[in-house]
């Protein structure tokens, strides 16, 4: 287990080389010159020249990839070219706020999708396990963009119950976390119910009711342990894609979250904070699923690596 | 298996982080300018704390590497220039309290104003307003406007409040270029201590210190106690950053930012409907035009740019798509920059006349055009844009409209080799028509995306720069003017109206032509 884990993670290397590599090409294919946007309207020939030549961006590409991965490795990503600040700086503050989005997001996902989805197993077909799965149904259809504003409009313009947005409570993340978390609660509860349901039919769980074991029992010990191995894929997956793809959450709740920064990054075309920013959330999304591995052979004895 | 598939979901985050970049245009973008601050729990909080709500973060606090709007407002609650503009946007002293020039025009002496201190205790005086304009003027800096100084040739401390700066020729708009936000004046101290990191430790002689950034959430401004002017009313500024219009809204409703700008003109009905909130519109200094490519078919032909002209119906556009918060242009120029003419022919909507002229031109079946327009970069860009499309469609106009992303957009513009007709915009951070005389109209100016080239024009563009005396170069900028009304480069849509919406219980805003929301002495009652 220890070996195998130290392997994964020394295998991280040579993929982010790869995600660098083509990172650092995509963007430089994309139309725009860097130079040109940051010297903004009104710029003269020569000071686009002049902004170009100080930035490096009149070398060669694989001259400033070299450059820029010497500097790397040695944990110094550049500075940013639309700031100046030193693009670890600016990335670390953001991710940390995405990383607290995404883990409130998901707790939240995951406690009341096991919930729903439990519920809606047991009482399979009832009143509640229809509605709850239409409402999972429209969890999975509806835009973070719409739902967080709705809620916006709802629970701190009408109700004046939570604030806004902002970093400054905790209550401040309640309406992001819903927002955000809506999409894998609704997944979370669908594949609860579904591999619930599939055990629940089992030989060994008819074998147990045989014996006369109570119900509560055949559903947490039996049923729900089995069950969660889909349960973690999906919480694991979402949680790796909620990293990278909260940039429409953090706009609308004015968070200055990483997904943020990369959007704002790509179109003014500064390319240290956009590698950077890609890197990171590919490193965690990659850590991420380790842990989801780690966490299978936890649950599942007949999953082991070696 | 599942270790397989692991791989796949990082390729598809990578792909998927980038083209949530690529696609986003809904945005806001840097040089819309927008502005805005938030109080209460973030900073300072209590009555004496204002927060403005702004769309974009500003990049730098270093006067001399702004390049746009967000960042040069916030710049300038910070800094000072030698002179600035009065209400009437004529040209007064700040730092500089007269001054005088020589009877060649080329060099100018400045007085400057004493007992003045730098926000981090160094004197303000003549060394200082030279080493700061050294900085601008060294390469090395990497100014993205070096040129806003680049005609001084040289700099002399007549005594420690009197400067001499002279220039290469006579050079009539160089007041305008000092009142602008990249030539403010930075403490030479700051300058020595921080270099190239000046922008994260501006000082300034300004009314406000920046207290507090953190990137992306917000901006806190604290009031400089020793500012040798009236002191701010408000003890503490908080610029808040909220990237969606939405969002924006919401929070001035619910009080939890005090004044916004860039408001959708969409949402001003819903913002009027509440009692606590007002909407400001202000006349702005940015002309919406349509460019055509005088080098590309068929606006190569003086004939079809006429037709063009005529086909669109301007106040049709003002009163439905932007609920009547622009005013209709009556040349290049907002008419409100001083000595923008506003006697120019016209040319008013006339479809029939369109058709005919196009016909005269030879394309008496209509013409197949690329119609470029950026998407979130003005005010309903992109639904002006469809308007359009559908308006010039009447007088034998085909457009295929493309909405793109702002860098593609400005690209594709500079580039201009399979350009036809695009829509854009141009403000005036100096409020004089050097501007854009020098950047839209003059042969290889960097934002002639019209490639008009024109000998009489250029003449008089450099004409009017070599002419220190205003009333002369009224009439030179004029007759430069007009003649480029005639050469007609672009249909001029519009004069932008900046709208702002604030809490009843705010006062003393202004919003600048040349936007610069100044929230100096702004007040909360």
């Amino acid at each position: 287990m220890f070996k195998y884990t130290l392997r994964r993670l020394l295998m991280l290397i040579p993929l982010l080389v790869v995600v660098s590599v083509l990172v650092f090409s995509t963007i430089y294919l994309m139309p725009g010159d860097p130079a040109e946007v940051i010297a903004g309207e009104g710029a003269s020939q020569e000071d686009i020249a002049n902004v170009r030549q100080s930035l490096g961006l009149d070398r060669p590409l694989y001259e400033q990839y070299l450059s820029w991965m010497a500097r790397a490795v040695h944990g110094d990503f550049g500075t940013s070219i639309r700031t100046g600040r030193p693009v670890a700086q600016e990335i670390g503050f953001r991710f940390k706020n995405t990383l607290n989005l995404t883990v409130f997001s998901m707790l939240f996902a995951t406690i009341f999708g096991l919930v729903t989805g439990i519920i809606s197993a047991v009482r399979r077909y009832s009143v509640y396990d229809n509605i709850s799965m239409v409402v999972a149904l429209i969890g999975i259809s509806i835009t973070p963009f719409y739902l967080g504003l709705m809620l916006m409009l709802f629970f701190s313009v009408r109700l004046g119950w939570l604030p806004l947005m902002g970093l400054d409570s905790w209550r401040a993340w309640i309406l992001p976390a819903i927002t955000l978390g809506a999409r894998p609660l609704a997944m979370i509860a669908r594949m609860t119910r579904s591999s619930m349901l599939e055990i629940m039919g089992q030989d060994y769980i008819l074998t147990a009711r045989a014996q006369g074991l109570p119900e509560w029992v055949i559903i947490f010990k039996y049923a729900l342990k089995n069950a969660l191995n889909t349960v973690i894929t999906v919480v694991g997956l979402q949680f790796g894609q909620q990293l990278g793809g909260a940039v429409i959450t953090e706009t609308v709740f004015a968070l200055p979250g990483i997904g943020r920064l990369a959007v704002e990054s790509i179109k003014a075309r500064d390319f240290p904070v956009v590698q950077a920013a890609i890197l990171v959330v590919a490193a965690a999304f990659v850590l991420v699923n380790l842990v989801v591995d780690l966490l299978y052979a936890y649950v599942n004895p007949r999953i082991r690596y070696s | 298996m599942h270790r397989k598939i692991k791989w796949l979901p990082l390729l598809l985050a990578t792909i998927l982080a980038l083209t949530a970049g690529c696609s986003s245009g809904g945005g806001q973008q840097p040089a819309g300018g927008t502005q805005g601050q938030q109080d209460s729990a973030g900073a300072g909080g209590g009555n004496d704390a204002v927060v403005y709500g702004v769309g974009v973060d500003a990049t730098t606090m270093d006067p001399q590497m702004v390049d746009n709007v967000p960042t040069a407002n916030a710049v300038m609650h910070v800094h000072e220039t030698l002179v600035t503009w009065d209400k009437d946007m004529n040209i007064v002293g700040k730092l500089a309290e007269t001054w005088e020039t020589s009877s060649d025009g080329k060099t100018w002496t400045f007085h400057l104003r004493q007992g003045v201190k730098f926000q981090d205790g160094a004197d303000f005086n003549a060394e200082a307003v030279k080493k700061s304009f050294e900085r601008i003027l060294d390469p090395a800096t990497g100014s993205p406007r070096r040129s806003i100084l680049s005609m001084i040739t040289a700099m002399k401390v007549v005594d420690p409040y009197t400067i001499e700066l002279t220039t290469n020729e006579p050079f009539g708009p160089f007041l305008s270029q000092l009142a602008t936000y990249n030539a403010a004046i930075l403490s030479p101290k700051a300058i020595d201590q921080y270099g190239k990191d000046y922008g994260r430790h501006p000082a300034g002689t300004g009314p406000y210190i920046l207290k507090e950034w953190q990137p992306g959430e917000k901006m806190v401004f604290e009031r400089n106690e020793n500012y040798w002017g009236e002191k701010p009313k408000t003890k503490t500024l908080v610029f808040k950053i909220i990237p969606e219009n939405t969002t924006r809204v919401m929070a001035l409703q619910t009080g939890e930012v005090d004044i916004i700008s860039n408001v959708p003109p969409f949402q001003i009905e819903q913002l009027k409907a509440n009692k606590d909130v007002e909407v400001v519109l202000a006349e702005g200094f940015r002309t919406i035009y349509l460019g055509m490519n005088m080098k590309n078919k068929p606006f190569n032909d003086v004939r079809v740019r006429q037709a063009l002209n005529y086909a669109i119906d301007r106040d049709a556009i003002i009163q439905t798509v932007l609920g009547g918060t622009a005013t209709k242009a009556v040349g290049p120029e907002a008419t409100s920059i001083p000595g923008a003419a506003s006697d120019l022919p016209t040319y008013e909507y006339n479809p029939d006349k369109a058709k005919q002229l196009l016909a005269e031109a030879g394309y008496p079946n209509g013409v197949e055009i690329k119609f470029y327009a950026p998407f979130g970069r003005y005010n309903m860009d992109k639904q002006v844009a469809e308007a359009i499309q559908a308006q010039i469609a009447q007088a034998g106009f085909k457009a295929d409209l493309q909405t793109l992303d702002w860098s593609i957009f400005s690209n594709a513009l500079r580039e201009g080799k399979d350009t036809q007709l695009f829509m854009v915009g141009k403000g005036s951070p100096s409020g004089d028509l050097d501007f854009t005389s020098q950047i839209c109209w003059k042969t290889g100016g960097s934002l002639n995306y019209s490639f008009l080239s024109d000998p009489t024009i250029d003449k008089l563009v450099d004409e009017q720069r070599r002419t220190v005396d205003p009333e002369k170069r009224k009439q030179v900028l004029h007759e430069m003017q007009l003649k480029v009304q005639e050469a007609l480069p672009w249909a001029s849509l519009y004069y932008e109206k900046q709208i702002v919406a604030k809490r009843k219980n705010i006062a003393g805003e202004v919003i600048w032509p040349n936007e610069f929301v100044d929230l100096r002495y702004v007040e909360k009652k």
